[in-house]
């Protein structure tokens, strides 16, 4: 548990800091009390020695004194009371500063100590009382006295505190982490195994701690989350699922859209015409044509049934498309062709149709026939935009041009074949399905909108293709563009 | 047309012969059901469209003396311009409550419930026996009254 590792490493700084400091100031007090004692002792003794010596002196003579001091010195075991000429004084005494210092003071009538260093390195308190007989001092007590053994004391409590030390820290240590693995380590090992569960997508069940702190606070948002996440997970899921649906909807509605175009378009189509055909015939059977009436509602009959006819081998060929036979073909006269057929009709609305040349050459690889039956739709479509008449205008480009992509070839010279009307136009929505099969912008019973998918196709097969432009209630240009063949043209 | 002319060609309110507005764009459709109904005694005016329906209506109402100016109405349901449902439509919005017989190449079941719902007397789908339509307008209470009136 590598938290708990970090915490011990603070407590042991802390408790370690706080032990030091407490035990240093600890030490210092103690060697100042048995400092601050022996010098009180050292004080006491010496002045009432002084003051004994100081009489002996006066009253029986320096011998005297010495030997005072040298019985007393005799009895006391761990002090060492030595009596000093003035003049040795300082001789055990090795710094000259406290030498000056301890001669200063005796001379002025005061006591003095001074801490000297021994042999060995024990420090020995050495405390200097004047002898002072009469006005002046004449000599001076020496007391020295050990601080070896309060050392050895001190040595002790120093140890002591160390290993009160090391015991604290060890202890606290173990503590801090057999608590930090139960409150703190087991719950999030638990709470790490819960969030990598999660991470995998499994969202179970919640994770309840035994416990009242932040780290089951943490385990209680965590188990909110999951709720959550569970939910929004739910919840794309079943959109996701929606919008397949949806999208498969779509598909099939589109496939249903053309089969059903195909199927009312057949069902008017042919539908109608077999209602007459039906009445007409039933009418005869009834009896109730006589005559003449009876060979009109025949040719009714028989008009209807080409009717179907029509409209049967329209859908043949929306099915079946022959190869395209090629040959050299002039577009010129097949331009002339349709027009020639669709005349009586293009007048009957008055509609003039023109065909224009910059002299190009409108000589292609194809199949007359084919290319016949496009600009016939192509024309009739123009022809059909136009009820209340207008020009039709069929005109030739030649240009280099990059067919759209679905085409499959390559940028190359291509003959332009427009077919412009003075029409209604094109609605915008409608432009982009113009060639598709079945879509037709007319009535219902004009047409099954086969037309131009059927034109479109026949382009394709010869690697041409066809566009339109439209402006609604100017007109409509629908533009057919074929490869020009590899043979130069025959004129300039 | 003035209103006379209308008059005569159609015959005056009242006259026992029942008045019937047809509307249909194929032409040798609508010529088939107006000689079978004319065969049968009803008067028709035809109409090639939706459009041209409702103006018919118009033209009729303002020379006729303000009672309904047909008595029955069949209209085909996928027309150029207006289509029979939304000439049903109109009609019933205009308290028009005369029989109202749609005719459909493509009779869906929404169709069917919508002309339905629109307050259509019948609704055939093509191709249909023209008996029926005549059996249809022969049992049509509102009609059987009228012819009855004229004794």
């Amino acid at each position: 548990m590598k938290l708990a590792l970090k915490l011990v490493l603070a407590i042991v700084v802390g408790i370690v800091l706080v032990l030091a400091v407490d035990g240093y100031f600890r030490v210092r007090r103690q060697l100042e009390a048995f400092e601050g004692d022996m010098k009180r002792d050292h004080a006491a003794m010496g002045r009432a020695l002084a003051e004994v010596v100081a009489d002996v002196w006066e009253i029986e003579g320096e011998a005297k004194a010495f030997e005072i001091v040298e019985s007393v010195d005799k009895r006391k075991a761990n002090v060492s009371i030595r009596l000093l000429g003035l003049d040795v004084l300082t001789n055990s005494i090795p710094s000259m500063e406290q030498a000056a210092r301890v001669q200063d003071s005796v001379l002025d009538g005061e006591l003095a100590t001074a801490f000297i260093d021994h042999q060995g390195g024990s420090p020995f308190l050495h405390t200097f009382v004047p002898v002072i007989p009469a006005a002046a001092p004449v000599a001076a007590i020496e007391l020295a006295e050990s601080f070896a053994p309060h050392e050895a004391f001190v040595r002790v409590t120093i140890i002591r505190s160390v290993f009160i030390t090391i015991v604290t820290v060890v202890l606290c240590s173990l503590l801090v982490v057999a608590f930090g693995m139960f409150f703190v380590g087991r719950p999030l090992k638990r709470l790490v195994e819960k969030t990598r569960k999660l991470g995998a997508g499994d969202f179970g069940t919640p994770l309840k701690l035994r416990q009242n702190d932040e780290v089951a606070i943490l385990a209680e948002e965590m188990n909110l989350m999951a709720e959550r996440l569970a939910r929004a997970n739910a919840k794309a899921e079943r959109e996701a699922s929606a919008r397949i649906a949806a999208l498969e909807q779509l598909r099939h509605a589109d496939r249903l859209t053309t089969v059903g175009r195909l199927a009312s378009g057949i069902a008017h189509e042919v539908g109608t015409p077999l209602n007459v055909i039906s009445g007409r015939a039933k009418m005869i059977a009834k009896g109730e044509a006589d005559g003449g009436e009876i060979r009109e509602n025949a040719v009714i009959i028989a008009e209807q049934a080409d009717r179907i006819t029509k409209i049967v081998q329209q859908l043949l060929d929306f099915a079946r498309r022959r190869e395209p036979r090629k040959e050299r073909v002039d577009l010129r006269h097949v331009v002339e062709g349709t027009f020639t057929m669709l005349r009586p009709m293009a007048e009957k609305r008055g509609v003039r149709m023109v065909q224009v040349n910059d002299g190009v050459s409108t000589d292609v690889e194809a199949d007359g026939t084919l290319i016949q039956q496009v600009l016939t739709n192509l024309v009739l479509n123009a022809i059909q935009a136009m009820p209340g008449g207008g020009w039709l205008t069929v005109s030739f480009s030649r240009l280099r041009r990059s067919p759209p992509l679905e085409v499959g070839a390559e940028e190359g010279t291509y003959l332009g074949m427009s077919v412009e009307d003075q029409g209604e136009g094109i609605l915008e929505e409608d432009v982009p399905r113009i060639f598709d099969p079945f879509f037709t912008t007319k009535g219902v019973g004009e047409g099954t909108g086969l037309g131009l998918s059927v034109a479109y196709g026949i382009i394709r097969e010869h690697k041409g293709w066809i566009e339109v432009e439209s402006v609604r209630g100017r007109g409509s240009v629908f533009s057919l563009y074929l490869p020009c063949p590899e043979a130069p043209a025959l004129d300039a | 047309m003035t209103p006379d002319t209308l008059n005569e060609k159609y015959g005056a309110p009242g006259s026992g012969r029942v008045r019937v507005l047809l509307a249909e764009d194929d032409d040798e459709m609508r010529r088939l059901i107006a000689e079978t109904l004319r065969r049968d005694g009803y008067l028709v005016m035809e109409a090639p469209s939706g459009a041209e329906l409702m103006s018919l209506l118009e033209r009729l109402q303002n020379g006729g003396d303000g009672a309904s100016v047909a008595d029955v109405i069949i209209s085909d349901i996928r027309m150029p311009g207006l289509d029979g449902l939304e000439v049903l439509r109109e009609l019933r919005s205009r308290h028009l409550t005369m029989p109202f017989i749609l005719i459909t190449a493509f009779g869906d079941d929404e169709t069917h419930r919508r002309a339905e719902e629109l307050g259509a007397t019948a609704i055939f789908d093509k191709p249909f026996d023209l008996d029926d339509l005549m059996t249809v307008l022969a049992n049509t209470p509102v009609l059987h009254k009228l012819q009855k009136m004229a004794g």
